[in-house]
């Protein structure tokens, strides 16, 4: 019975009973979940789980090469999540994450169409209130944004998956061609949960404005599990290599311009999958092998850098780098564990990235895809100065501010970067334990000693054009560089500001005509009816020039309404009615 | 020796940084044959050259993009 529960259910079950514990056996059961969900998943020995729905069969649980990586991944970094967050007192702010984990691991482990459409949509509202967490005006306004981005997202992907439905009668999953027009609806909806531009400015819009754990929560779940679902439909679609490239430069560009530490990061986990993305574009065996791996270390890199940052927050309550300086002194044991998350990323020798990274660059060598090698040394060399230099250099190394003011870091929150840290090191140094469990059995060797050189060598470069650009670092004042969330952001302003203006137009245009000028008039006209069209007939021979005494009519128009009794005698009025009776007759017995 | 008078903590990164690429192009030079994947890999501290230009490119690019309006001050959506 028990090998019936999928593994994401014990997150659920969890969840809903974290509600009810104490803090400290709630702490227990934190570290506990993920270990048992890890452990459960291998005492399960079907490889496949179906359920009867609606009259279709549903895969529920699936379970194959491509999904037991991520699934290994994603349960060690709720663990490390779990931990980092143990300290904290809301207890939102475990059990949303938990509520997360758990719809990203149905979202790899569902077996057909429908399931995972229902996991990603979780995925969208528990991630949404995440970023909620940090309950201020600015993570409301960007949840509500992102939960308007992934809507849309599933809307495409419903969509997709609809007519596909329509099409093959069945679920079931299947590699997708780009001879049907559906399989473009699906990738739109996967392309927007990783990111991938155009549609990626939600990323570093959204990820900063949470807590710091929900942060590390973020940065692993949404954009790996949905270059998962790349990686299973849509392998060799050379539009993914090119938007691979391209998006991999975008973020660390944009990661070398803003100041703000976690939306550093955030830029930087778009151009990181942008590596994966380009592995998915290439479709060879190594490329896939590579953006598998690459999706598992960046986890736990990202997952590290942005806990070491959040520690650095946590401590001096500050995130801009302008505000920060001098905390070598003070956070050095955060800084080594920052320095190892970052020189990881970069794919620094006997480090977790270097064993991933090389992979995907490898494999567009192979394809002889200049364009791609090119693009994501380029990105490489963006990451090390971005990432390994500039961060750490303006916190750590700048003249101290005299108004920081440092608070102790909690005992869990350096276990969770210990943890990280180690598994970026053991690994870096022994990759097979990665390589094991990829799905293709490719032969790679990363510690070549021409690899190493052309690597340090890329890095030495790039150091010394940082050091001669250092000078030149602006740094005084804090900006926010526009992205493609302008064109959303700003033509909704527009648009409401001129749904608006013309609301507010139409309220004076009635305002004004009918209950100011009309009510005048009105008033004015029934004060001498007769006289005022007289007068009005006269004003418009006036103005058509067939009348010329003006002082006539202004004397008439100052005097007006007269004494209507002294102009308009009783009998003129008795000939009126008794005109209009008889026009009313003569109506009557014609009509 | 002029330009680095005030900023000797950069003058004394880029020795260091000459010094190791000399090491690397050293190196790189005694191995047998560089199994490589483009012809100008065969560039001896091309990589070097590469690492130095992409950097280059990747500030050249945030230069352009602030210059071309990116950058906006902090209420700009307010």
């Amino acid at each position: 019975m028990i090998s019936l529960i999928p593994p994401y259910l014990i997150f659920f079950l969890s969840a809903f009973l974290l509600i009810i514990l104490t803090k400290r056996v709630g702490q227990f059961f934190l570290i506990l979940v993920p270990i048992l969900s890890f452990l459960h998943f291998f005492y399960i020995d079907c490889h496949s789980l179906n359920i009867h729905f609606l009259g279709e069969k549903l895969n529920i649980l699936y379970k194959d090469e491509f999904n037991l990586p991520f699934f290994y991944v994603f349960t060690i970094i709720a663990l490390i999540g779990n931990i980092y967050n143990l300290h904290c007192d809301n207890k939102k702010e475990k059990i949303f994450p938990l509520l997360y984990a758990g719809s990203s691991l149905g979202v790899i482990l569902s077996g057909d169409f429908l399931s995972l459409f229902f996991f990603w949509e979780l995925m969208a509202v528990f991630s949404t209130f995440i970023i909620w967490l940090s309950s201020n005006e600015e993570s409301k306004k960007a949840g509500l944004r992102y939960l308007m981005i992934h809507l849309l997202g599933g809307f495409f992907l419903l969509t997709g998956i609809i007519l596909l439905y329509e099409e093959t009668g069945s679920f079931t999953f299947k590699t997708l061609s780009s001879d049907n027009y559906y399989s473009y609806l699906i990738l739109i909806g996967f392309m927007i949960n990783a990111a991938v531009i155009p549609f990626s400015a939600w990323l570093p819009d959204s990820y900063p404005q949470t807590t710091l754990g929900g942060s590390v929560f973020l940065s692993a779940y949404t954009t790996k599990s949905a270059v998962y679902v790349l990686l299973r439909f849509f392998p060799g679609w050379d539009i993914l290599a090119v938007l691979g490239s391209i998006m991999a430069v975008y973020g660390v560009v944009y990661a070398f311009m803003v100041l703000d530490m976690r939306r550093l990061l955030s830029y930087h986990i778009i151009s990181q999958v942008g590596f994966m993305v380009v592995g998915v574009g290439l479709g060879t065996n190594l490329s896939i092998n590579g953006a598998i791996s690459h999706a598992l270390t960046n986890i736990i890199n990202k997952g590290l850098l942005l806990m070491s940052v959040g520690a650095i927050v946590f401590a001096t309550g500050k995130e801009r780098l302008n505000e920060l300086g001098g905390l070598i002194s003070s956070m050095r044991n955060v800084f080594v564990f920052y320095m190892i998350g970052a020189l990881s990323i970069s794919g620094f020798p006997l480090l977790l990235g270097f064993v991933s990274k090389s992979i995907t660059i490898t494999a567009s060598q192979e394809e002889h895809n200049t364009f791609c090698w090119f693009m994501l040394n380029l990105a490489s060399t963006g990451t090390f100065i971005s990432v390994a230099l500039k961060l750490p250099y303006l916190a750590f190394f700048t003249k101290a501010k005299d108004n920081i003011k440092l608070s102790s870091i909690p005992t869990n929150m350096k276990v969770a970067m210990v943890l990280a840290s180690l598994i970026c090191v053991l690994v870096g140094i022994y990759p097979k334990v990665l390589y094991r469990i990829l799905p293709y059995k490719v032969f790679y060797e990363p510690y070549t000693m021409e690899h190493i050189i052309f690597v340090l060598q890329l890095f030495v470069g790039a150091f010394i054009a940082f050091i001669l650009y250092l000078e030149r670092l602006d740094v005084k004042n804090y900006y926010i560089y526009l992205d493609t969330d302008w064109f959303y952001r700003k033509t909704t302003n527009i648009l409401l500001r001129s749904f608006y203006f013309l609301n507010d137009g139409y309220n004076r245009l009635v305002n004004e005509v009918f209950y100011k000028k009309l009510l005048f008039w009105g008033i004015w006209f029934s004060k001498n009816p007769l006289l005022a069209i007289k007068i009005i007939f006269d004003v418009m021979l006036y103005l058509l020039g067939f009348k010329k005494e003006e002082k006539e009519l202004k004397n008439i128009i100052e005097k007006y309404p007269l004494d209507l009794v002294r102009h308009w005698p009783i009998g003129t009025t008795i000939l009126y009615v008794t005109f209009f009776l008889l026009f009313y007759l003569l109506l009557y017995y014609l009509v | 020796m002029v330009i680095f008078k005030g900023k000797e903590k950069t003058y004394r990164s880029l020795v260091i940084s000459c010094f190791v690429l000399v090491l690397l192009a050293l190196i790189e030079f005694t191995l047998k044959e560089k199994k490589v994947h483009f012809r100008v890999e065969k560039i001896p501290s091309f990589y070097s050259i590469l690492g130095f230009i992409c950097a280059y490119i990747i500030i050249l690019i945030t230069n352009l993009a602030k210059k071309a309006g990116l950058k906006q001050k902090e209420d700009y959506y307010d």
